[in-house]
């Protein structure tokens, strides 16, 4: 759906082009060249308001519809056109501007004709997603490796399907319409006196994503990877002066321990649902030695639950040598982090307390691990 | 994480797993969209693949579905294998849990009715029971797209080559096919139980016949 400017002859409706370079000390300035602008109006890449939406009162008036700009510049002004979308190439600064206004090359701008007004809204709502975020964290080349940069080509990777393809378009629609109205109704509302914007833009966003879940009718596990991967992976990677608590490698609190476990066994038990059995769970952490442990343990459906009373605690010594013993045994390049020992109807499993091994999205992972290991499993006698 | 001990105790488990796997594949079936009268199974196959990925409970399963999986080192002197539909278990390891063998039956090209059956056996059944497919599970599927929709009609025709070849099949003299013990109540689903030279315990294959819609 979206051209690049060197793109000729197609029926794309949106174009995107990233803004203007001013001439530098190093630029020829006979290379230079003066190019009309739409619009007086211009924003500063850096500028705070650029979030969901951005009003003519964030931007300052150049003393002249024109700019000079250096040799090979984009020259395309189309894309400083209304309605349009405003991305920082580092994707954090996304704003839908339903005005004219030009900005520099660290912004890119995707703008389409006025009856597209309400889906790119859509898009820039989209776009500020832990969805989009998700998908362009794990495929973008830069992105959690060097600098948060998110490449032209990689942005227009993102999947975007139209709501005329969806299982059901009407509510497709209804979807984008109603982020239209809450995007619109938040700008309206930010320009009062006494509007606080910040709360503005986090409400309408919180609202928002539950509509985008809908729209690309996630389900709840795949909801569970976003978030871990947004609120644990990405502030992880490329760790700074300033940000030297990393969330993977933070100690796992009982309660998320207690989530994960949860976890573990809601998946295993919705593979045995209308079976003779099922799976219940206590996990237990020790800071002291650096480990959890959970134990599982497989009863029929009909038997009294199990008691965990017994604490792990005592336990935990044995449990961590048992790791270390598996580790050296199995002799293996790759570092053992654990170890899943069945033991009669028991399953142990033994992990590093660091958060990363408590997550959900580990919680679904070590699921797949156990029935895939289950499945696979020669019956008794067969060898 | 490494995995150690003896996990007898946990079989049964993860029992309930094989009859909603079959029910996604007879619900995908009837997805399917117009075959053309006369296309080889292997276009049939790929849609219902797509069909398979595309079901939001597949995503629930703790498979990954594949379409025409080669076997890339068959052993010596056998010839390449190419699994039509397989659901591979997320182990790190090349372990298929679930291995489907799709056959046409009933093809009828200028008014010419043929059953396939010789083929919907040897080349499909025997697969599971010399454990080319399937070697270190229990269950393994046929799927038969009937083409004229006469599933008893199939059905008749593929159990008169099984009788023919029981020996080969491990099965016994009078053998036929028997209910599903995962859906005893569908006519289309069937079941065989084959003994395999290389295993102590019976191998089951559940055969699903599915009437095709074809294009006029």
């Amino acid at each position: 759906v979206i051209r690049q400017s060197k793109e000729k002859g197609n029926q794309k409706r949106w174009l995107i082009a990233e803004g203007i370079q001013p001439v530098g000390k190093g630029d020829d300035p006979l290379e230079a060249e003066v190019i009309k602008l739409p619009s007086r109006l211009f924003v500063e890449a850096k500028a705070p308001e650029i979030a969901l939406f951005l009003l003519p009162s964030d931007c300052v008036q150049l003393p002249a519809a024109e700019f000079p700009v250096r040799n090979g510049s984009n020259k395309t002004t189309k894309v400083f056109r209304a309605p349009h979308v405003l991305v920082a190439k580092g994707f954090k600064s996304i704003a839908f501007a339903d005005f004219d206004v030009c900005f520099r090359h660290a912004l890119r701008g995707i703008s389409g004709p006025k009856e597209d007004r309400e889906l790119l809204i859509f898009l820039t709502a989209y776009l500020r997603s832990s969805l989009a975020k998700f998908y362009l964290f794990h495929t973008s080349s830069n992105w959690g490796i060097s600098r948060a940069y998110v490449g032209v080509e990689e942005l227009l990777r993102l999947p975007f399907p139209m709501p005329e393809i969806s299982r059901l378009p009407e509510r497709s629609w209804a979807i984008i319409k109603k982020i239209g109205s809450i995007v619109t109704s938040a700008a309206k509302t930010s320009n009062d006196l006494f509007a606080q914007r910040e709360e503005l833009v986090r409400d309408a966003s919180e609202r928002i994503e539950n509509l985008i879940d809908e729209y690309f009718d996630l389900l709840p596990s795949e909801r569970v990877l976003i978030d871990d991967t947004e609120k644990i992976s990405v502030p992880s990677f490329r760790p700074s002066r300033s940000r030297r608590v990393l969330p993977t490698t933070v100690a796992a609190t009982p309660s998320q321990m207690s989530t994960y476990t949860k976890q573990l066994c809601d998946s295993l038990n919705s593979w045995a649902e209308g079976g003779a059995f099922l799976v219940e769970g206590k996990a237990e952490p020790s800071e002291r030695i650096g480990i959890g442990v959970v134990i599982l343990r497989k009863r029929n459906t009909g038997s009294v639950p199990n008691s965990f009373a017994a604490a792990l605690e005592e336990y935990m010594e044995s449990f961590a040598q048992i790791r270390e013993n598996v580790s050296r045994r199995l002799n293996t390049l790759e570092l053992i982090r654990g170890a899943k020992i069945f033991h009669g109807n028991s399953l142990y499993i033994i992990k590093p307390i660091g958060q990363r091994f408590w997550t959900q999205t580990a919680a679904l992972n070590d699921a797949d691990e156990i029935a895939g290991t289950l499945l696979m499993s020669t019956p008794r006698g067969l060898h | 994480l490494s995995i150690v001990g003896d996990r007898s105790g946990w079989e049964g488990l993860m029992a309930p797993m094989l009859p909603s796997l079959i029910d996604l594949i007879v619900s995908s079936c009837g997805e399917l969209p117009l075959a053309d009268p006369l296309s080889r199974e292997d276009v049939i196959t790929d849609a219902l693949c797509l069909i398979l990925r595309r079901n939001r409970r597949v995503r629930d399963f703790p498979f990954l579905v594949y379409t025409q999986l080669v076997e890339l080192d068959p052993a010596v002197g056998e010839e390449e294998g190419r699994l039509d539909i397989v659901f591979q278990p997320l182990v790190p390891d090349e372990s298929i849990y679930f291995c489907l063998e799709c056959k046409r039956l009933n093809v009828v090209r200028a008014g010419v009715r043929r059953s396939y059956a010789n083929e919907y056996v040897t080349l499909g059944m025997m697969r599971f029971v010399t454990g080319k497919y399937s070697r270190g599970v229990q269950h393994g599927g046929m799927l038969g797209y009937v083409y004229d929709g006469d599933i008893i009609r199939a059905i008749r025709s593929v159990e008169k080559v099984i009788r023919a070849r029981c020996s080969q099949l491990g099965m016994s003299k009078d053998a036929v096919f028997a209910k599903s013990e995962i859906r005893a109540g569908d006519a289309r689903i069937r079941m065989t139980r084959h003994r395999r030279r290389h295993a102590p315990v019976m191998f089951n294959i559940h055969h699903v016949f599915h009437a095709m819609a074809l294009l006029q």
